[in-house]
C-alpha cells in the first residue's frame, strides 16, 4: 500500500466521522463518543493489517454486522413507528455498518460505498436539523470538501487496485498539497456555483398545482396510502410549529388557571384532569369531553362568494375533505369542498359552499375554507352550496400534552463522555502533530539532508525506548548498536547501516547528498520492518506503540522523484 | 454515461429534493444545490476531459507462448488543454480470460505533450492475433460520468504455442532411399561412401565380391556401402469441429498442437523430414522440410490452427495416405474414443508405413456426448486394434508431464 492508499484510508474516515457527527443529536453521547473511537480503531486495526489477512476475518465482520442489523431490526418491535424513530433506527444501523465495515477495509479497495453511507447519514441527519443550521452548514462543508479530496483518490486507487499501470508524474500530480490544492479550487467554484444557483431553486410553497387535473386531486380519496399522506402534515416545519403551539398552549393554560379561578367554574372538571396528569392521552379525548359534559352546539359560516353562471341542475354531488382529521387548538385545519358536476368535471368550490360546524369545540372557518380551532373536543363538519349537501368530516381537537422534563444526567455519565472525547481530541491532536512533523521531515530531506539523517536516527532512538531499550547521553552510537542487536537479531545489518548513515552526516565534511538521505531512509524502513516482523508474545500493543513513535518518519515518502 | 457512483449522486439528488419538498427545511435546499451543482459540473467537466489524442503502438510481431510481451506506446495531446485522469484501454485477445484489455490511467497529460511508455502484456494464447482497438475512457474529476472513444490503433501478432523438452522419441522407420532433387554434377567423387566388408550372401551381385579380402580369408568377401536414406513423419492433426475437447488452454486442440510442434522440433533436429497435415476448412499442410526456417514454418501452421473443420481424422487420415511415402513414419494424433481413425490406420501399416499413435484420453479433458463415450467393450476393442496395428504408442491425459511422458522410449 502506497502514501496515496494512506491519505485515502484516512479521509474516508474524516468522511464517516462527519456522517456520525452530524447525527449525534439521534444518537446519545456514550455511543456517539464509542463509535468515533470504535471507528478510528478500526481503521488503524485495518491499516495494521493492510498486507495479511487474517484467518476469517471476513466471516467475522460478516457476523458482526448480521448481528447489529438483527439488533436494530428487532427494535422495531419496541417502539412506535414514526418519522424520527425510523430515521433513528435507520442512522443507527448504517452507524454500526460503516463501523464494521471499516474493519474489513484493506489495501486499496474501493470505499465508495461507505462514502454513499455517508452521505445518506449526513441527508438523513441534515433533514432533522431544525434548530441548528450553521453547525450543519459547517459539518457539510467539512464533509464536501473531504468527499471531493477523497473521490479525486479514490480514482486511482480504484485503477491500482485493479491493477492499472498508472502513467505520469505521480509524485506530483498526487501529492498531498497537490490534492489539497485541487480539492480546495473545486471545492470553491462548487461552492460560488451553487450560491449563484440557489435564488432560482423552485421551494414548496413556490409551486403551482393548478396544473395537476382535478379528476387527479381526486386520486387520494380512493387510495388509501395517498389518504393517509394527505391527512399527514405537509412539512416539518409545520410540525414544528404545531408543537411549539401545544407547548405555548400549555404554558396559557397554567398560566391562566393560576390567575383566574372563577374560570374553574365555566370549565369545572377541564383543568383537573390537566393539573394531575398533564400529559392527556389523545384517544381518551372522547372519554375526557364525556366527563366534562360539554355542550354540543351547532355554528354555521357563510360562503365568501357565489358562481352566478353555474347551473343548479347540473351539481351531481359535494365533497369536502380536511387536511387532517385530528388537530390541537390553535392548528389550522384546510377544508376542502368540491362540486362533481353532471359531465364528469370538479369544480373547486370551498369559497363557494357554505359550512357547518356541530360538535362541543368552538371552531371558526373563514372564507377560504380555513378552520381554526379555538376549544377542544370533537365536531362533525358538513358544507352546502345550493340545496346540495356535503358528506361529513369527524374532526378531533385535542388538548396539548406536557413535555416531559429532561432526565437529569449523573456526574459519571458525564465524566465518561468528557474522558471518551478527550481521547479522541488527543488523538486528532496526536495525528495532526505527526503529520506537521513529517511535512518538516520532508523539507529538512531536500533542504538539509545531514539533519534529516539524524533526526532519523534520533527518532529510531527514542522509539526502541518501548522496548526497554534506552539511549543514554552517555552512550557512544556504536555501543547503542550492540544493545539494540537483541532486539533486531534478525538482522542486524540495517540498523549497523543507519548507525554508520548517522556517523558519516554527524562527523563527515564531505557533502552529504539525496543519495545519503534515501539509503538512510530505506535503512529506516529495514530495521522497522525487521522489528515488527518478530514473533513475540505480548508485543501487540508495544509494536503499536512503536508505530505511533516513528509515525512522523513513516510519513515521509520513501522516494523522491 | 453515469458510473455507479454517479447514479448514487443522482438518486442523493433526487432524494434531497424529495426531502426538501416534503420539509423545507432550507438546509436540506442548499445540500440539493451542491449536489446538483457538483452534477452538472462534473458531466461539463467529463465532456472537456474528452481526450483529443494520437495513440501510437510499437510492438514486435512474434512471440511465444507464456512471453511476457513488451509494448512501446505514444500518445500525443493534440488539444490546447491539458487532459487529467483518463484511463487507456488496450485490448489483446491472446492474454488470459479476463484480462484482455490492459489498463493504463494517465493522470496528467499537457496540452501539446508527448508521452512514451511501456507496459508487458503476456501472450497467454497461442494464435494469430491483432492487437487493438484502443478504448481511451474519459471522466470527471471525481468519477460520476465516464464516456468510452475507441482507436482503431491495429498491430499483427503471432504467438507460437510453448513447447516442451523431448529427450527421447521412438525410432523413425529407416526410410527409402529418396534421391528426389538430387542431380548428378560432372565433376569426379565418390557416388558410394563405403561402410565396411562382409561375407557373400546368397543372391548378392557378382560385382560387390571383394577380391583381395576373399583371397585373403579364403572365402567369398563382399564391400559394403552405406545407404542414402532419408527418415520422413507425416504428423497428423484432427481438427474437426466438435472434437476439440476442454476449456482455455487445457483443451484436445492445445495438447495436440504442443505436442506436434514439440514432436516436430525433436524429430528436425534429429535430422528427419516433418509435413503435418490437418484438415480445418480446407487442407492445411505443411510439406516435407526440414532446418531452422522450417521450425518457424510449422510454428506459424501450428500458431493459425483452430479446430474448425468438416472432415473427420478418418478422413483426413485417408487423404494423407496420398501423400505419406512408403517406409516413413506416421504419427496421428487422435482422441481414444475415435475408432474410425483406427480402422483408417490399417492401411498405413499395409504400405510399410511405420505408426507412432499419440491418443489424448477425452474424458479427462471435459465433458463428451454420451453417444462418443466407449463403454468397456469398445475400449477394450479399441485398446486391441491399437495393439493390432503394432504401433508405438503414446497415451496421454489432460495435466499429464508432458516431458516425463517423452523422456524415455
Amino acid at each position: 500500500m502506497d502514501r496515496d492508499a494512506l491519505y485515502f484510508h484516512f479521509a474516508n474516515l474524516g468522511l464517516i466521522i462527519i456522517g456520525i457527527l452530524s447525527i449525534h443529536k439521534e444518537l446519545s453521547p456514550i455511543i456517539t463518543a464509542v463509535l468515533i473511537l470504535g471507528v478510528m480503531c478500526g481503521f488503524l486495526f485495518s491499516w495494521y493489517m493492510k498486507n495479511s489477512k487474517l484467518p476469517h476475518i471476513d466471516t467475522f465482520i460478516g457476523m458482526l454486522s448480521l448481528a447489529s442489523v438483527v439488533i436494530v431490526l428487532s427494535n422495531l418491535y419496541e417502539i412506535e413507528i414514526n418519522f424520527e424513530n425510523l430515521l433513528t433506527i435507520f442512522s443507527t444501523a448504517l452507524v454500526w455498518l460503516s463501523l464494521f465495515q471499516s474493519f474489513g477495509l484493506r489495501a486499496q479497495k474501493s470505499y465508495s460505498m461507505i462514502q454513499f453511507i455517508s452521505a445518506a447519514l449526513l441527508i438523513s441527519s441534515v433533514s432533522l436539523a431544525l434548530e441548528a443550521e450553521t453547525v450543519y452548514i459547517l459539518y457539510l462543508t467539512v464533509f464536501l470538501f473531504i468527499l471531493i479530496f477523497t473521490m479525486r483518490l479514490a480514482l486511482v486507487c480504484e485503477k491500482q487496485s485493479k491493477g492499472s499501470l498508472i502513467i505520469g508524474d505521480k509524485d506530483e500530480v498526487m501529492s498531498l498539497w497537490h490534492q489539497i490544492k485541487v480539492g480546495a479550487i473545486m471545492f470553491s467554484i462548487i461552492l460560488i456555483l451553487s450560491a449563484l444557483a440557489y435564488p432560482a431553486v423552485p421551494r414548496f410553497n413556490s409551486l403551482s398545482l393548478s396544473w395537476i387535473p382535478s379528476s387527479l386531486l381526486n386520486l387520494p380519496e380512493y387510495i388509501s396510502l395517498l389518504k393517509i399522506l394527505k391527512k399527514a402534515d405537509k412539512t416539518v416545519t409545520h410540525k414544528k410549529k404545531a408543537k411549539e403551539q401545544l407547548i405555548d398552549g400549555i404554558k396559557k393554560r397554567e398560566v391562566d388557571k393560576d390567575k383566574s379561578k372563577n374560570k374553574e367554574e365555566e370549565t369545572p372538571k377541564m383543568s383537573e384532569p390537566i393539573e394531575t396528569k398533564k400529559d392527556i392521552d389523545v384517544n381518551n379525548i372522547e372519554l375526557l369531553a364525556a366527563r366534562t359534559d360539554k355542550k354540543e352546539t351547532t355554528e354555521r359560516f357563510q360562503a365568501g362568494g357565489f358562481k352566478k353562471d353555474m347551473d343548479v341542475n347540473k351539481i351531481e354531488s359535494l365533497e369536502i375533505s380536511a387536511s387532517r382529521y385530528e388537530t390541537i387548538i390553535g392548528l389550522l385545519v384546510v377544508l376542502t369542498a368540491e362540486l362533481k358536476l353532471a359531465d364528469g368535471s370538479a369544480l373547486l368550490a370551498t369559497k363557494l359552499v357554505d359550512w357547518k360546524v356541530v360538535g362541543t369545540a368552538r371552531v371558526s372557518i373563514d372564507k377560504d375554507g380555513n378552520l381554526t380551532p379555538k376549544d377542544w373536543g370533537s365536531i362533525h363538519v358538513s358544507a352546502s352550496y345550493m340545496g346540495t349537501f356535503s358528506n361529513e368530516l369527524a374532526i378531533k381537537i385535542i388538548a396539548p400534552p406536557q413535555a416531559k422534563p429532561k432526565k437529569k444526567r449523573g456526574f459519571l455519565f458525564y465524566l465518561i463522555i468528557f474522558l471518551l472525547l478527550l481521547i479522541a481530541a488527543a488523538m486528532v491532536i496526536f495525528l495532526i502533530i505527526a503529520f506537521i512533523r513529517s511535512r518538516k521531515l520532508a523539507a529538512m530531506r531536500r533542504n538539509n539532508p545531514r539533519k534529516f539523517i539524524k533526526e532519523v536516527y534520533y527518532v529510531l532512538c527514542k522509539a526502541f525506548k518501548v522496548y526497554g531499550i534506552s539511549k543514554f547521553n552517555y552512550t557512544a552510537y556504536r555501543e547503542f548498536y550492540n544493545l539494540a542487536k537483541e532486539l533486531i537479531a534478525k538482522k542486524p545489518g540495517p540498523m549497523q547501516d543507519l548507525t554508520e548513515d548517522f556517523l558519516e552526516a554527524s562527523f563527515s565534511t564531505h557533502e552529504i547528498s539525496a543519495e545519503h538521505t534515501q539509503k538512510a531512509i530505506e535503512s529506516f524502513h529495514e530495521v522497522k520492518d525487521v522489528i515488527l516482523e518478530r514473533e513475540e508474545r505480548n508485543i501487540f500493543w508495544k509494536n503499536t506503540l512503536f508505530r505511533f513513535c516513528v509515525l512522523d518518519v513513516l510519513l515521509v515518502p520513501r522516494h523522491t522523484k | 454515461m453515469l458510473t455507479f457512483r454517479g447514479i448514487s449522486l443522482l438518486l442523493a439528488v433526487i432524494i434531497l429534493l424529495a426531502i426538501a419538498w416534503n420539509t423545507d427545511i432550507t438546509m436540506v435546499y442548499i445540500f440539493f444545490v451542491i449536489t446538483f451543482v457538483m452534477f452538472v459540473l462534473s458531466y461539463l467537466h467529463m465532456r472537456l476531459n474528452i481526450p483529443n489524442i494520437e495513440i501510437q503502438r510499437f510492438v514486435q510481431e512474434t512471440a511465444f507462448e507464456d512471453e511476457m510481451l513488451n509494448v512501446k506506446m505514444s500518445i500525443s495531446n493534440n488539444a490546447f488543454i491539458g487532459k487529467s485522469f483518463f484511463e487507456i484501454l488496450d485490448f489483446f485477445p491472446a492474454a488470459q480470460l479476463g484480462k484482455e484489455k490492459t489498463s493504463l490511467f494517465i493522470l496528467n497529460l499537457n496540452a501539446k505533450e508527448e508521452k512514451i511508455f511501456n507496459y508487458t502484456i503476456d501472450c497467454y494464447k497461442r494464435g494469430i492475433w491483432k492487437i487493438g482497438p484502443i478504448e481511451v475512457v474519459s471522466q470527471d474529476a471525481l468519477g460520476f460520468f465516464s464516456m468510452k472513444k475507441t482507436y482503431n490503433v491495429i498491430s499483427n501478432i503471432i504467438v507460437y504455442p510453448a513447447f516442451f523438452r523431448i529427450f527421447a522419441f521412438s525410432p523413425l522407420a529407416s526410410g527409402s532411399v529418396s534421391w528426389m532433387g538430387v542431380e548428378t554434377a560432372k565433376i569426379s567423387g565418390d557416388s558410394h561412401e563405403f561402410f565396411g566388408i562382409r561375407e557373400y550372401l546368397r543372391g548378392d551381385a557378382v560385382s560387390r565380391i571383394h577380391w583381395p579380402s576373399t583371397a585373403r580369408h579364403n572365402k567369398l568377401i563382399v564391400k559394403q556401402f552405406e545407404r542414402n536414406s532419408v527418415q520422413e513423419a507425416t504428423i497428423v492433426l484432427d481438427l474437426k469441429k466438435g472434437n476439440d475437447i476442454g476449456a482455455g488452454r487445457e483443451t484436445t486442440l492445445e495438447y495436440s498442437v504442443k505436442i506436434a510442434g514439440s514432436i516436430a522440433k525433436f524429430l528436425m533436429n534429429s535430422g528427419a523430414f516433418v509435413q503435418i497435415i490437418g484438415y480445418a476448412k480446407e487442407a492445411m499442410i505443411v510439406p516435407f522440410g526440414k532446418g531452422e526456417s522450417h521450425i518457424y514454418k510449422v510454428l506459424e501452421f501450428l500458431a493459425g490452427l483452430r479446430s474448425e473443420g468438416i472432415f473427420t481424422l478418418s478422413e483426413t487420415l485417408e487423404e494423407a495416405s496420398f501423400i505419406t511415402p512408403y517406409s516413413s513414419t506416421l504419427i496421428p494424433i487422435m482422441l481414444d474414443n475415435d475408432m474410425d481413425a483406427l480402422s483408417s490406420l490399417v492401411q498405413f501399416r499395409l504400405k510399410g508405413v511405420k505408426l507412432i499413435v499419440v491418443v489424448l484420453s477425452s474424458s479427462t479433458f471435459g465433458h463428451i456426448e454420451e453417444s462418443e463415450y466407449l463403454d468397456a467393450e469398445g475400449a477394450k476393442r479399441f485398446d486391441e486394434a491399437l495393439a493390432g496395428l503394432e504401433a508405438h504408442v503414446y497415451r496421454i491425459s489432460k495435466g499429464d508431464d508432458f516431458e516425463k511422458i517423452f523422456e524415455a522410449v
